[in-house]
């Protein structure tokens, strides 16, 4: 046997004890946490290479932009067109408000915790694994096993943290299982992702009043959410005689692909009942 | 070899930022892999040891950016490696049309086993963000393969 062929199999050996040790190891979560430094240096890379671009977007609407619109304003006579500008800026102001109110609400309303505002940094690499990695870690409050929610409903909890980034894992993440209450009925279950962007409600039982478009909240048991936070709508009921659990749909509060401000919870699974 | 590895590396966060940043901004449900382009080009153009310890070293940095579970991102890309290893004995691999529709495949076949396997219920949404993806994964891999031929030949020089 060649020297070649004895150092292919040699790599090839270590590569498969690699994968095997760590698929082996892989139900111990921790482990994606030695490999923060690797998110932290992307942190890094990402605002290198993203702020010039901020630098010329700034640019761009603080000053030429303003520069064109006094240009134009000047040129522009017409009152009605110059109601219409206003009216635009007023929806934009409108919806502004809005989004903070929303927010606002959602703080009075869960003033019982600390929250923690963060913004979406990048997205899995898979598009069949839901997490994001989010701008915020532990110089931030941010600690793993953290609730993280949107003004509209509950998103997901912090599996990795590292000092200035965390990793996310999405309610609609294939392996992600929160434990949930229908507000109307109290009917328990258990919410799990299907990876697009709807749950699927489980072990709810075929003898159960179950109605479509009841809200579902986090029950706070057992698990890392607090109680109450709204997780989503019931989309779609199945009922099938013959089976013990009804399959039941539910579509998530907060559209996963439209993220733009969202929180940590400073909750502790400790403090559950 | 060093200096190949570290140039890789540093291509590997250009890559992931593509993937996780750009391309979901502009829309979050594509999913563009250039890594399948860069294994292929290292099997072209590095040796069977080098390709090997980039592709393990690479995916276990990959791994850091998705939620799949440990092991399962290197495992995904060292299969890839050893088809692609395989396939080199049997079909012209620096034809640019056999890699365009060789990463293509690969890429689907990835997303369609891991559909698979965690017994998932696309949508047809879903299912054509994957095939649109497979097929820009196809489209841009010969250009990795290019960018790894050419900075082979730069340290060569």
């Amino acid at each position: 046997m060649g020297h070649g062929n004895t150092n292919k199999i040699i790599l090839t050996s270590i590569a498969t004890v690699v994968v095997i040790v760590l698929l082996s190891l892989g139900q111990y979560r921790s482990i994606s946490s030695g490999l923060s430094p690797i998110r932290e240096a992307f942190f890094v890379f990402e605002k290198v290479v993203t702020a010039p671009f901020h630098f010329a977007h700034n640019i761009w609407t603080d000053y030429i932009f303003l520069v064109g619109t006094r240009a134009e304003n000047k040129e522009i006579k017409n009152a009605l067109d110059q109601a219409r500008v206003q009216c635009m800026v007023a929806q934009e102001l409108k919806s502004e408000n809005e989004r903070l109110r929303a927010m606002l609400d959602f703080k009075s309303e869960h003033s019982d915790f600390q929250l923690f505002p963060a913004q979406l940094l990048s997205q899995d690499i898979t598009n069949v694994f839901k997490t994001v990695v989010i701008d915020r870690g532990r110089t931030s409050g941010f600690f793993a096993d953290m609730p993280v929610v949107s003004p509209q409903g509950l998103m997901g909890r912090v599996i990795s943290v590292s000092p200035h980034t965390s990793q996310v894992l999405l309610i609609t993440d294939p392996i992600s299982a929160v434990p949930v209450i229908i507000e109307e009925s109290r009917v328990k279950g258990i919410v799990k992702g299907m990876g697009a962007n709807m749950l699927s409600l489980e072990y709810v039982r075929n003898t159960e009043l179950v109605q479509v478009g009841s809200m579902v909240v986090t029950s706070g048991m057992e698990g890392f959410f607090p109680k109450g936070l709204r997780v989503g709508r019931i989309a779609g009921i199945w009922r099938d005689p013959n089976k013990i659990f009804i399959r039941i749909m539910v579509r998530p509060c907060v559209e996963m692909s439209k993220i733009e401000g969202l929180f940590g919870v400073g909750f502790h699974a400790a403090n559950a009942n | 070899m060093l200096r190949t590895q570290i140039s890789l590396a540093g291509i590997i966060f250009v890559a992931v930022f593509f993937e996780t940043v750009l391309v979901p901004g502009v829309w979050s449900m594509l999913r563009v892999d250039l890594f399948i382009g860069m294994i292929i080009g290292v099997m072209i153009h590095l040796s069977f040891s080098e390709g090997l310890t980039f592709v393990l070293i690479t995916s276990l940095l990959l791994q850091a950016f998705s939620g799949a579970r440990p092991g399962l991102v290197p495992m995904i890309y060292l299969g890839i490696f050893f088809v692609a290893c395989l396939l080199k004995g049997i079909i012209y691999m620096e034809n640019i049309l056999t890699q365009l529709i060789l990463a293509g495949v690969l890429a689907i076949l990835v997303a369609s086993a891991l559909v698979i396997s965690l017994d998932l219920n696309p949508s047809q949404t879903d299912l054509v963000s994957m095939a649109i993806g497979g097929v820009l994964t196809g489209l841009l891999s010969p250009l990795m393969v290019a960018l790894v031929g050419s900075l082979k030949k730069t340290y060569e020089a």
